[in-house]
């Protein structure tokens, strides 16, 4: 590091913030894990500018930069080990924005993650990530190694509720990605950054979803005799299809490591310990709790001791978020692992990990979020023993190589750093290596971005890619393999799809690839129409991890029927069930309004098989529900419609069919009244799987159930559904009923269930602009803000003289329209120029069809361009969907 | 802060401080449980910093030099974050360590030699230079001197010192020690002052020799009277000895060697007498007076007088009081030494609700610590004055009309910065608030 670059960042961030004693660099040495290196400077940034101002002096100077929060890692993500700058965000830690409104919090990556809670607290939120180290743990470092922690079983982890993200590039521009929208337009960037450990690029500004508190919070410590009938317990609770709060595992060594710091209320004569916590409704607490005891019951549970209040409830999770630091009254290090794998494979795994320490003579006590199957077995050693230190890492390598026997994954919450990037040419194949290099070249050419992390050093060229093509051209090879269905190319495998691919990759054919074509616009001129509709494979449900892998190309309808053999269900919703496919839906992130209750597409997707046009097959994840190995790439497939390659085969998460489903529909004619209502019921801690608005003049015009058809005498209407716990749900609808005679809604009424099915049918019919007839737009933004650019957009449509139909989704903040009939084109074009007025002018994004020009100057596109380059270097499949502002 | 360390004859060098340092897993939980660290964000100003920094010094990567030794010289003794480590490190313990093999190699500065070498040995001369100190002060004279920089020549502490208190008061505790009733006894182990109760008590209450701080004596002689009025209230019979400065202000300045003398000192001064208990309204004087056995590698005499050491929140909420009454609202601050240091949060608290009848509103973080931290409001003014305002913030948020706390040094800290943020928000012991509530009834 030169004299003139250290000047040049003390000029930037003031002597105070730059930090170059050896002392100093001493202290940024370290994280929890084993790995050590102290960087050459530290700079303390306090703002996004002076990022980009230090992103890019290094990348001038070609000097690594290592981000880092809080430093509390477990796989050495924050320690610089090629030296240069580390750069701590720990004084950018303001809570710029609590949006309550739009439950979702603006922050800096350094703020703690328990100052976020508690700064909700009173207002009746909270943030469901929990990591053990959240008392110290920044959110930046949270999203950098996305996070987990023990209530993430029924929440999701960092990923999952981050809508937002401003990035600091290594050349240091900054890209905004999302907004406070939880409807995305086009792929998702941000599932791309979090979890990549700053090697990507740097955070400074998250955008994140926030909830509203549980009504009730019942602890209980189920006390077991060993650690088989704890691990099978939770085995049988989670393929019961019963999702507690939290479902933790600890065996005997750590609860008496814990007991030996503090009284945390843990048993001395058990064997291992399930800590249950059950949230929800009071309506139906006990009903899960019931159930829960049986299952402990069934497999020989000793006792149940209960949470009486707070305070204990708190000793409790105290005792287990400090179990990594109480071993050391065992020894005094510990090597704390990280592995998933499919949660039946939990017992098997825990008592082979038991055998891994007996072979290697160390103590090892299991830590395991059996809900989600992520365990930590902690390898307790004196790190003065070179020898010691050598079996607890020949141990780790063990449980790793266990773990991906079983078909699990090398880490589920704490990353890859620099400790298990040995492993990732045993996880990855070559092509999604290849990529992965690809993409952190493309952002990061110069290799800055905390180097030595992640990815494994590249061993020499990557040999290109030979595909194995059909014979023959692409024009003469296609029609004689017969695979021409109503002129659309339907490959009946994988092998023969990916050939296509190649063959029109190298003939410079462009390609439309499509599913059952319900969203399919008729391919232009000189496009081909490739089909998955072939890849109606089912390969496997794994109904007890709570999983389906199906071929891209199975219709909806099949999946559900195939499922639903196992009193299960995927939470995607579509208007043509038979011919919409589960690929189609994933690639264009259309899965109707369930989201809310169940996740979206990119949370319910855990594995992704794509055909490239490269000629190469490429998989992403599997069935493993915590993943953090590697970029997580298959989220760039989620939403942008093929762009960077077919889906073949699709990885979902399944759950229980609910005991209960109920739709209650409200109406009014004012729109800010059904706004307030449905702010109102989203506030409340109910059980409401999905909300949608519509004009009742279409709901009406699209129904034929007698409940529906009169509809038309209001303006507006809302749908809610919820289902569960049929406690859970009679307690919903009744309060949402409540809830809307006090907002003031004309009328509101419980559909019967085909009403219902032909409602929800219709709202998801209505997904804007929907090729090939219709001229449609989608506007993504704040979701308080819906019901009112419904309104204004109904509005604007009849004074340019046009028929809308139009959804609007106030849980998602997402207007979905589609422009019925002739039109001029001069009553498009205002249409469409007033369209782009009506979105906010921050945080709001507007996609659309026939309407306006795609903008070509957002970075966003830009960038989604140039990765389409590593991924489809020809250029034939689909261009990546644009938005218009 | 365990109490099974051994805090004598340790050196860098350790096996003790060998074990402390590999139970240290970096696991970082301790950050924002330390003030300075919550000030700077700044890892190096960090327990586990501070931790790596030692290792590294044990390792001989890093030299003990005037830079290195400051992250040592900032910390504030709180212990907050040995209360959060699940190992228990105690951090305090080796960051004294550092501080006194710095000491070794660096001559401390004259004036805080002279302090904690001689004047805390010699009582007298420590009053007639509070005395003279008081008249300067309050005369004016002072700030005249602090103005001709004559002051920051003899001694820069001293002028942070005068600078930093309001006033100092006309009449030290032991002054008044004949108002307040007491009478000079003969012992055949010298002279010394005590007051009876006036009527018999039903059940008359302990003998309790009372160990009049530094603090308490010559800055805040108020909070001490007030806790001896209510001792005698409670029907105990109140003794009052010479006797030293207990030591810890040398203790936590990295002069271990004047602390051991000063609390041998005190063993003999103390022990000659018979007594049931050593009571002190200071945290800080009842937390290190309990610690003089480990202090003197467990010497019997030291042991035992360790053992009968009680604070006074401590003894006073198991003694018999009338219930007061108060209209106040108080909020409560834990003093480190006691809250943290002797375990002590719930008797005060009781004191003030259940006994002097106060409404009591809790402030945010009450038991992080105000930046006094034994001298280092004059040795480390910068750091104590900044991890204050934290403090002073969570006060002023509560809208109470007294802050009650059980240190004199916590006092004095406060109040100075209350004062200067313009607030009328009065600072007082919990000793005052049960003496007023019980006056009033």
């Amino acid at each position: 590091m030169t004299q003139a670059l250290v000047k040049e960042l003390r000029r930037i961030l003031g002597d105070a913030n730059v930090l170059d004693r050896q002392h100093d660099l001493l202290t940024y040495a370290y994280d929890a894990a084993l790995t050590r290196h102290a960087p050459e400077l530290v700079a303390l940034p306090a703002t996004t500018a002076e990022v980009q101002e230090v992103c890019a002096l290094c990348m001038d100077a070609s000097v690594p930069l290592t981000a880092r929060g809080a430093a509390t890692s477990l796989s050495g993500g924050p320690v610089p080990v090629r030296g240069g700058v580390a750069l701590a965000l720990t004084r950018m830690d303001e809570i710029l924005e609590l949006d309550l409104e739009n439950r979702c919090a603006v922050v800096q990556p350094g703020v703690v993650n328990t100052d976020l809670q508690q700064a909700l607290e009173p207002h009746g939120y909270f943030y469901a990530p929990d990591p053990a180290s959240q008392t110290v743990s920044t959110l930046g470092g949270n999203v950098g190694m996305n996070a987990g922690g023990p209530h993430c079983l029924k929440y999701g982890v960092t990923v999952n509720q981050v809508l937002g993200l401003r990035v600091v590039m290594a050349d240091g521009q900054v890209l905004d990605i999302g907004g406070k929208s939880l409807r995305w337009q086009g792929a998702d960037f941000a599932g791309l950054v979090v979890g990549s450990e700053g090697t990507l690029g740097i955070v400074t500004e998250i955008v994140l979803r926030i909830l509203p508190l549980r009504e009730s919070l019942t602890t209980v410590l189920a006390v077991f005799e060993g650690v088989e009938q704890a691990s099978q317990a939770a085995s049988e609770i989670i393929a019961a299809g019963i999702i507690p709060a939290a479902l933790e595992l600890m065996d005997r060594p750590l609860l008496e490591a814990v007991q030996k710091s503090f009284d945390a209320g843990y048993p001395q004569d058990a064997g291992a310990v399930l800590i249950i916590e059950v949230d929800g409704l009071e309506a139906s607490a006990h009903r899960e709790l019931d159930e829960i005891q049986n299952l402990c019951r069934m497999n020989e549970v000793m006792r149940f001791d209960w949470a009486r209040d707070e305070e204990m409830r708190e000793l409790l999770w105290r005792g287990r978020k400090g179990t990594t630091g109480a071993v050391a009254h065992i020894a005094p290090s510990k090597l704390c692992s990280d592995i998933t794998v499919p949660r039946h494979a939990v017992p098997l795994v825990v008592n082979e990990i038991i055998r891994i320490g007996e072979r290697n003579s160390l103590p090892v006590g299991s830590l395991v979020h059996a809900g989600d199957g992520n365990l930590h077995p902690q390898l307790m050693f004196d790190p003065r023993s070179r020898e010691q230190v050598k079996r607890a890492l020949t141990a780790d390598d063990e449980i790793i190589q266990l773990a991906m026997d079983v078909g699990g994954v090398l880490s589920g919450e704490h990353g890859i750093g620099d400790q298990k990037r040995k492993w990732m040419t045993r996880m990855f194949g070559p092509a999604e290596l290849r990529l992965m290099y690809q993409l952190k070249e493309l952002l990061d050419p110069l290799g800055i971005l905390n180097p030595g992390k992640v990815l494994p050093d590249e061993a020499g060229e990557h040999e290109p890619h030979e595909p194995n093509l059909p014979s023959g051209d692409f024009k003469t090879a296609a029609p004689e393999l017969a695979w021409y269905i109503e002129g659309v190319l339907t490959p009946p495998h994988e092998a023969e799809l990916v050939g296509l691919l190649a063959l029109a990759a190298r003939e410079g054919v462009h390609v439309a690839p499509r599913g059952g074509g319900t969203a399919s616009a008729v391919p232009s001129e000189g496009v081909v129409a490739v089909s998955t509709r072939g890849l109606a494979h089912l390969a496997e449900h794994d109904h007890l991890n709570l999983t389906v892998t199906v071929g891209a190309g199975m219709p909806l309808a099949e999946l559900q029927s195939i499922v639903a053999g196992e009193g299960q269900m995927v939470a995607l919703l579509a208007a043509e069930p038979e011919e919409a496919t589960v690929g189609g839906i994933v690639a264009s992130d259309d899965q109707g309004p369930r989201g809310l209750g169940y996740g979206r597409c990119r949370d319910l997707v855990t594995g992704l098989t794509v055909a490239l046009s490269t000629g190469e097959v490429v998989t992403f994840g599997g069935k493993c529900v915590k993943d953090v190995a590697g970029y997580d790439l298959k989220k760039l497939f989620i939403g942008s419609r093929g762009a960077f390659g077919v889906i073949t085969e699709v990885t979902l998460r399944t759950l229980p069919l609910p005991e209960e489903r109920q739709s209650l529909l409200l109406v009014s004619d004012d729109p800010t009244v059904i706004a307030s209502a449905a702010a109102n019921i989203l506030a409340a801690p109910l059980r409401v799987t999905a909300i949608e608005a519509s004009s009742g003049a279409v709901l009406s015009e699209m129904c034929q159930s007698p409940e529906l058809m009169d509809l038309g005498s209001h303006a507006w209407a809302l749908a809610v559904e919820s289902a569960g716990i049929r406690e859970d749900v009679e307690e919903t609808a009744r309060r949402v009923e409540g809830i809307a005679h006090d907002a003031g809604v004309s009328e509101a009424q419980t559909l019967i269930a085909d009403a219902a099915d032909e409602l929800w049918s219709a709202l998801a019919f209505l997904r804007g602009g929907v090729p090939p007839e219709v001229i449609g737009a989608t506007l993504a933004l704040p979701p308080a803000d819906a019901l009112d650019a419904a309104a204004r957009a109904t509005d604007l449509a009849a004074e340019c003289g046009l028929t809308i139909l139009l959804r609007a989704s106030p849980a998602f903040g997402e207007v979905r329209l589609a422009v019925e009939a002739e039109a001029s084109d001069e009553q498009l074009a205002a249409f469409g120029a007033g369209l782009r007025d009506l979105a906010p002018d921050s945080n709001g994004s507007l996609r659309t069809v026939g309407l306006l020009p795609d903008d070509e100057e957002g970075p966003l596109l830009r960038l989604a361009r140039q990765i389409k380059g590593i991924f489809d270097p020809a250029g034939v499949l689909p261009p990546v969907p644009g938005v218009a502002m | 802060m365990s109490d099974d360390t051994h805090v004598a004859d340790q050196g860098m060098a350790s096996a003790f401080v060998g074990e402390e340092l590999v139970r240290c897993n970096r696991c970082g939980l301790c950050l924002m449980a330390c003030p300075t660290y919550r000030l700077s964000a700044v890892e190096t100003d960090s327990a586990r910093g501070r931790i790596a920094l030692l290792e590294a010094m044990r390792e001989g990567q890093l030299p003990l030099n005037a830079e290195t030794a400051n992250p040592f010289l900032e910390c504030l003794a709180c212990g907050a974050c040995t209360e959060t480590c699940l190992t228990s490190v105690d951090v305090n313990e080796l960051v004294a360590l550092v501080r006194e093999e710095w000491y070794r190699i660096k001559v401390p500065p004259l004036d805080e030699q002279f302090v904690f070498n001689k004047l805390l040995a010699r009582p007298r001369t420590l009053a007639f230079i509070m005395r003279a100190l008081s008249s300067a002060k309050r005369s004016g004279l002072a700030e005249i001197a602090r103005r001709l920089r004559l002051v920051r020549l003899v001694s820069p502490r001293l002028d942070t010192a005068l600078g930093w208190v309001d006033t100092i008061p006309a009449y030290f505790l032991r002054d008044r020690l004949k108002r307040l009733g007491f009478r000079k006894r003969r012992h055949p182990a010298g002279k010394y002052w005590l007051r009876t109760f006036e009527v018999e008590p039903i059940a008359p209450g302990p003998q309790v020799l009372y160990f009049v701080g530094c603090a308490s004596n010559f800055s805040q002689p108020d909070a001490a009277e007030a806790a001896i009025k209510v001792l005698i209230r409670a029907g105990c019979e109140v003794m009052i000895v010479s006797h030293y400065c207990c030591g810890f202000p040398a203790y936590v300045a990295g002069q271990r060697e004047a602390a051991r003398r000063l609390a041998a000192l005190n063993v003999l001064a103390l022990s000659r007498y018979s007594f049931d208990f050593v009571v002190s309204e200071s945290a800080e004087c009842s937390h290190f007076l309990k610690r003089y056995g480990e202090l003197l590698d467990g010497n019997e005499e030291a042991e035992r007088l360790a053992g009968t050491v009680r604070d006074f929140t401590e003894l006073v909420a198991e003694l018999r009081l009338p219930k007061g009454q108060t209209e106040e609202r108080v909020t409560y601050h834990d003093p480190c030494h006691l809250g943290r240091g002797q375990g002590i949060r719930e008797e005060p608290r009781h004191l003030l609700t259940e006994v002097a009848g106060a409404e009591l509103v809790e402030m945010r973080e009450a038991n992080s610590c105000c930046g006094a931290g034994g001298f280092q409001s004059i040795t480390q003014p910068a750091i104590s004055q900044a991890v204050l305002q934290r403090k002073l913030e969570a006060i002023q948020e509560t809208d109470a009309d007294i802050v009650a706390t059980a240190c004199p040094l916590c006092m004095t800290q406060i109040a100075q910065g209350l004062r200067r943020a313009g607030s009328s928000i009065a600072v007082k012991h919990v000793a005052q608030v049960l003496a007023d509530a019980l006056e009033e009834d």
